[in-house]
């Protein structure tokens, strides 16, 4: 029985409730600029990326013993010096993310359903309810999160089947063998969300047990969510066409205005934006709990402090991350057009540079040292 | 300690509902609000003139109408929200927008703004109001006892069942300009109602739009033709050769004719099905010939129809029909060489017209006991 740690099953609803937003917020317009109409291609060409990710994680997580996540492994694999520098950078990177992540939620608000308020009380709450979080334990995350995936999925599937009912499939053509390199550029954005999930969870794992399949359920997963992010794609250009989808900063969350329940309800953006700050409280919670985890490994410290105090085990990092996270996303972007600038180039690229930075060394380093043992139950 | 500090944070989150009064101020009572239904644009000498009527609701509240000019649609809307005496002025459950002839002019700024204006939905319906300002209407269609919004209401479902069929919205017109760069839009007029004294609106086919400016009308029953094109015709009674036909169904598709790999012209055929249901003169349906002679002149219309559309679509230089888009849809590789030239292609492209018909039935009455005697 897996009841103390957090499961397989969790690890993949915080995963899939995380990759939600960056999906949601970043595909629709990006790929319909890249791609046109064959932009709801470009989840699927993420896959196969997305797969060596998961590929690479698997072959570091190998070396996993019990009650070490990734960053723990990390150290093992590359030594306290470097290990320690790799998983400081990267941390600082997680930090950022979740200061984006604060950032973005709020704008949302701001934009879809108190327009014209300040974006730094949403901040505020995302980031104490997010450090709330990131002090309590993993499992705890895990299981919060599988109770909102099931509201999401809820949420995606009234979306998805009114987008359907009202899709013009001709929007979605043509396609040709010339949209080959346009949908294979519009892919590096979905490839960077699966991969930054699938080591974000990694970092989290030490509470769970090891057990094998893995790569399996990696694989699946990926399949699963690059599928999911290609029907969202594909709503959204079947109700505004590529051109027009291009052009919206939000696409997908201009496409949920129009959604209405005949007779029932005639609005349902503010519900369904305030369904999707789940996903961004998970988001965070999970770069800061894998952020300060990490950061105390590096110091020595317990990765997840057992024991009374809320400053003492080194918990004084998670509060320095979360504050940290909650100043930085308050100065990060002063107008939206900043925030756009970060959505759609800045944060892709160097989440894929991260991904790269901290998954190349690791991985060279996990193969260089022969077999791995066998996956052993706990 | 945890647990207190973990109950008062997800109470913070009560603050960020929209139904409450504890954060930022955006509570509002809906007694409190003058629910807008239908909003109306004109175009004036360096400015806009935005008005509004709310709808009857529940409760029996008067319709309230107004209208203000402003230097842009939101400078006008502020405006009408400083003159409102009877409540918040809220746009977002504007159900439809209505152009003046001269703010269709420029109708590219108006659905600039709509798609900007987070209170206001794409799937709106958009209409132009033919040769007149929306203004007039808006705030004073319907008389005393109704409301433009219950007209308009009625006009929807008409164009939607018994005109046209396809009531263009905000987002399709957005869609059809940025992809064909022409849109149409359904067209009304004003009119004195036949019953009584007070100001109704009518439909009047389709306005066209080029490059976000009206550039045309498509008029009488050649909106059918569009229509059929673009989503399907609506169930129009049609009169030819002194029987009344009710649409049944209305199709219309498009073949191109290529010479070598040039693009020489385009076929396009339109099949309509249409009932009898009123004959003006005696005609034994039940007779082959009698029926088919009906069909050739029911497809002549049609074609008539179609021939009109096209006219004003090849006239106006304006591929609302989206033609260049279906060729690009089916035939993507041989597109990449037209699309540049195709805005002066298209204008003179010949394009040969087909139209067939079948007559369905005629409710059982094929040869009309009352006639029997007749000729």
């Amino acid at each position: 029985m897996e009841t103390q740690g957090i499961t397989r099953r969790q690890l993949s609803a915080v995963a899939f409730v995380a990759a939600l937003t960056p999906s949601t917020r970043l595909l629709p317009g990006y790929c319909a600029a890249v791609s046109g109409h064959a932009a709801w291609l470009c989840p699927l060409a993420a896959l196969p990326g997305a797969l060596l990710i998961a590929a690479c994680v698997c072959a570091v997580m190998r070396r996993r013993s019990p009650g070490e996540g990734l960053a723990a492994v990390a150290l093992k694999l590359l030594g306290r010096p470097l290990g320690g520098a790799l998983l400081a950078a990267y941390s600082l990177w997680l930090v950022f993310y979740a200061a984006f992540s604060l950032r973005s939620a709020s704008s949302r608000f701001t934009v879809a359903i108190y327009p014209g308020t300040a974006p730094w009380p949403f901040i505020a709450v995302g980031a104490a309810m997010s450090l709330a979080a990131a002090l309590g334990k993993v499992r705890a995350l895990g299981r919060s999160a599988e109770i909102f995936k099931a509201l999401l999925v809820l949420a995606l599937a009234l979306i998805l089947a009114m987008g359907f009912a009202q899709l013009d499939a001709g929007a979605l053509a043509p396609v040709t063998a010339e949209d080959a390199l346009p949908v294979l550029r519009g892919a590096p954005p979905a490839m960077g969300i699966l991969g930054l999930l699938l080591v974000n969870t990694a970092f989290i794992e030490s509470d769970a047990p090891l057990r094998p399949g893995r790569w399996a359920a990696s694989a699946r997963w990926c399949a699963l969510m690059a599928l999911l992010c290609s029907l969202i794609v594909a709503v959204t250009l079947g109700s505004f066409g590529a051109e027009l989808t291009a052009h919206f900063d939000l696409p997908f969350f201009t496409f949920v205005k129009n959604i209405s329940v005949s007779g029932i309800a005639e609005r349902l953006e503010a519900l369904i934006t305030a369904f999707w700050v789940f996903s961004d409280f998970v988001m965070c919670s999970l770069a800061l709990t894998a952020a300060s985890g990490a950061l105390r490994l590096i110091a020595g410290l317990p990765e997840h402090p057992e024991g009374p105090g809320a400053l003492s085990h080194g918990r004084w990092l998670t509060w320095l991350c979360a504050a940290a996270a909650g100043l930085t996303a308050a100065a990060i972007a002063p107008t939206d057009f900043v925030l756009a600038e970060y959505s759609e180039r800045i944060i892709p690229a160097l989440n894929l540079v991260m991904v790269a930075a901290l998954l190349i060394p690791l991985t060279l380093a996990a193969l260089l040292r022969g077999p791995a043992p066998p996956a052993r139950s706990r | 300690m945890r647990r207190a500090a973990a109950f008062l944070l997800a109470l913070a989150l009560s603050g960020l509902s929209g139904c409450s009064r504890a954060l930022l101020g955006n509570y509002r009572n809906i007694e409190e609000l003058q629910v807008i239904q239908t909003l109306g644009l004109d175009g004036r000498e360096g400015g806009v003139f935005v008005s509004f009527s709310t709808g009857r609701d529940a409760s029996g509240r008067e319709v309230v109408r107004m209208g203000a000019e402003g230097e842009s649609i939101s400078g006008a809307m502020q405006a009408l929200q400083g003159y409102s005496v009877s409540g918040e002025l809220f746009f977002s459950n504007t159900g439809y927008i209505l152009l003046g002839e001269e703010a269709a002019r420029d109708a590219g700024s108006c659905l600039d703004y709509i798609e900007r204006a987070s209170e206001i939905r794409l799937d709106t319906p958009l209409f132009v109001v033919r040769g007149a300002e929306a203004g007039p209407l808006v705030t004073a269609g319907g008389g005393e006892d109704g409301g433009i919004t219950e007209i308009m209401s009625s006009l929807e479902r008409f164009i939607e069942r018994r005109a046209a069929g396809y009531l263009p919205t905000c987002a399709d017109i957005a869609r059809s300009l940025a992809r064909s760069g022409a849109a149409l839009v359904c067209a009304i007029a004003p009119a004195r109602a036949p019953d009584g004294d007070y100001l109704t609106a009518v439909s009047r086919g389709y306005a066209v739009l080029r490059d976000g400016e009206l550039c045309g009308y498509v008029e009488g029953d050649a909106a059918l033709a569009a229509a059929a094109f673009l989503g399907g015709a609506g169930e129009k009674y049609v009169e030819v050769d002194g029987m009344t036909l009710k649409l049944i169904s209305c199709g219309a598709r498009m073949e191109p004719v290529w010479d070598g790999g040039e693009l020489a012209g385009l076929e396009m055929a339109l099949e309509v099905q249409a009932s009898v249901i009123e004959a003006r003169s005696e005609r034994d349906l039940n007779d082959e010939q009698e029926r088919s002679a009906l069909e050739e002149a029911l497809a002549g219309t049609a074609a008539g129809w179609m021939r009109e559309v096209l006219d004003v679509s090849q006239g106006t230089g304006a591929d609302f029909l989206g033609l260049g888009a279906e060729l690009e849809r089916r035939f993507p590789a041989r597109w990449r060489d037209i699309s540049p030239q195709w805005d002066e292609l298209f204008p003179g492209l010949e394009i040969e017209l087909s139209a067939g018909a079948s007559v369905l039935r005629s409710y059982g009455f094929d040869s009309p006991p009352s006639r029997a005697g007749e000729g």
